[in-house]
């Protein structure tokens, strides 16, 4: 009598074919995300990087200023009209300078400048002193990693006089 | 009695060896060019990171000398950078080391004149020099013939720097790029795309 034949088909299916290649996809898709923010992490470390070139930069421009001319907000008004470097952070970024008398402040006269380069005074300091002004520097900006907010802050104390 | 014949077909057809083998080439392959694709991509992004922490560096570095020099002057290159610094601190040979040698290494005591357009501080007649240049890959900063490497790539790190004469005061305006070592499409990175900029007013000199 013959026996009923034994067909072993050591193949895979369909179905285990498409779960493997999902899970080969699913490993090179994470590997290519992760290059990807690691490329992000290098444009949000240049805006950090020119944020903090960008305050220190206003601060040196601010300290410059003749101690009549710090205290006066047309003359800073005009100041910040020009970009703090030739970065092109300053294109994407607000900035807002506050200066107050110090230690004792009676006021602030504050300043801010739009990414197109349009700057308002957003306030007057009743009386800056004539000795010591506190200057505040900072900017904000969306970061292209995440989209989130950052902002990056100086303060420097200028003193009226010839030498600094 | 008839044997009882098993047929096992666990064997594989020519075509079906060939068409197994194409597809595992593949993806072979593709896993090979996705790994050193991103193997490289990694690499740059590592080295992109040191460089550009060297190009902080060298703003510190020079931002300090600039602020606290009396004479700053850039080669026509741009690449090369003096700066006179004032003797800050009492070193071994100057008069007052030698007058009373428990001097040494602490601050001078600057004189301070008023004159009509204001105070004038005075560290004496005696000078360091600081000069700043390249070298090959590297960047040094040289004291009085003390030379340092602050930076060293091989990424082309270039910086130049502009000494900018005011009508009351002078400022160095530098820029620091590097060539980083990313391709896309076959062509090189920008150059330019990595720039930093830095601005440092001379303290010492006087303002109107």
């Amino acid at each position: 009598m013959k026996g009923p034949s034994k067909h072993h088909f050591g193949g895979t299916t369909l179905t285990e074919t498409m779960v493997g290649l999902l899970l080969l996809a699913a490993f090179f898709a994470s590997i290519f995300e992760l290059n990807a923010v690691c490329l992000r992490y290098i444009d949000a470390t240049k805006e950090s990087v020119a944020a903090l070139q960008s305050v220190q930069d206003r601060a040196e421009m601010l300290r410059n200023l003749a101690f009549a001319d710090l205290t006066n907000s047309a003359t800073v008004q005009t100041l910040m009209a020009t970009a703090p470097n030739a970065a092109p952070f300053a294109q994407k970024a607000t900035e807002t300078v506050k200066i107050s008398a110090f230690p004792t402040p009676n006021g602030v006269t504050q300043f801010t400048r739009t990414p197109a380069g349009n700057v308002t005074t957003d306030s007057t300091a009743t009386d800056l002193g004539h000795q010591l002004v506190k200057i505040d520097v900072s900017v904000a900006w969306r970061m292209t990693l995440g989209g989130r907010s950052r902002t990056e802050q100086t303060t420097t104390i200028i003193s009226n006089g010839s030498k600094k | 009695m008839k044997l009882n014949i098993t047929r096992n077909n666990l064997g594989f057809s020519l075509t079906e060896i060939m068409v197994t083998l194409a597809m595992s080439g593949v993806a072979l392959g593709a896993i090979l060019t996705s790994s050193i694709s991103l193997q490289k991509s990694f690499n740059a992004i590592d080295t992109y990171f040191g460089t550009h922490m060297q190009q902080i560096r060298i703003v510190d570095y020079l931002s300090r000398d600039v602020k606290r020099g009396l004479i700053v002057t850039t080669s026509a290159d741009l690449q090369t950078v003096t700066v006179t610094v004032p003797n800050y601190i009492i070193q071994k040979g100057d008069p007052e080391a030698v007058a009373n040698p428990d001097l040494l290494n602490t601050p001078r005591n600057p004189t301070v004149a008023y004159t009509a357009s204001g105070p004038q501080v005075n560290y004496g007649a005696a000078n360091s020099t600081v000069v700043y240049s390249i070298n090959g890959q590297s960047i040094l900063r040289t004291e009085d013939g003390n030379v340092t490497t602050i930076a060293s790539s091989t990424d082309q790190l270039v910086p130049k720097t502009t000494d900018v004469e005011l009508a009351n005061t002078e400022c160095a305006k530098t820029t620091i790029t590097f060539q980083p070592i990313f391709t896309s499409g076959g062509s090189v990175a920008a150059q330019s795309g990595t720039t930093i900029y830095s601005t440092a007013y001379l303290r010492n000199k006087r303002r109107g």
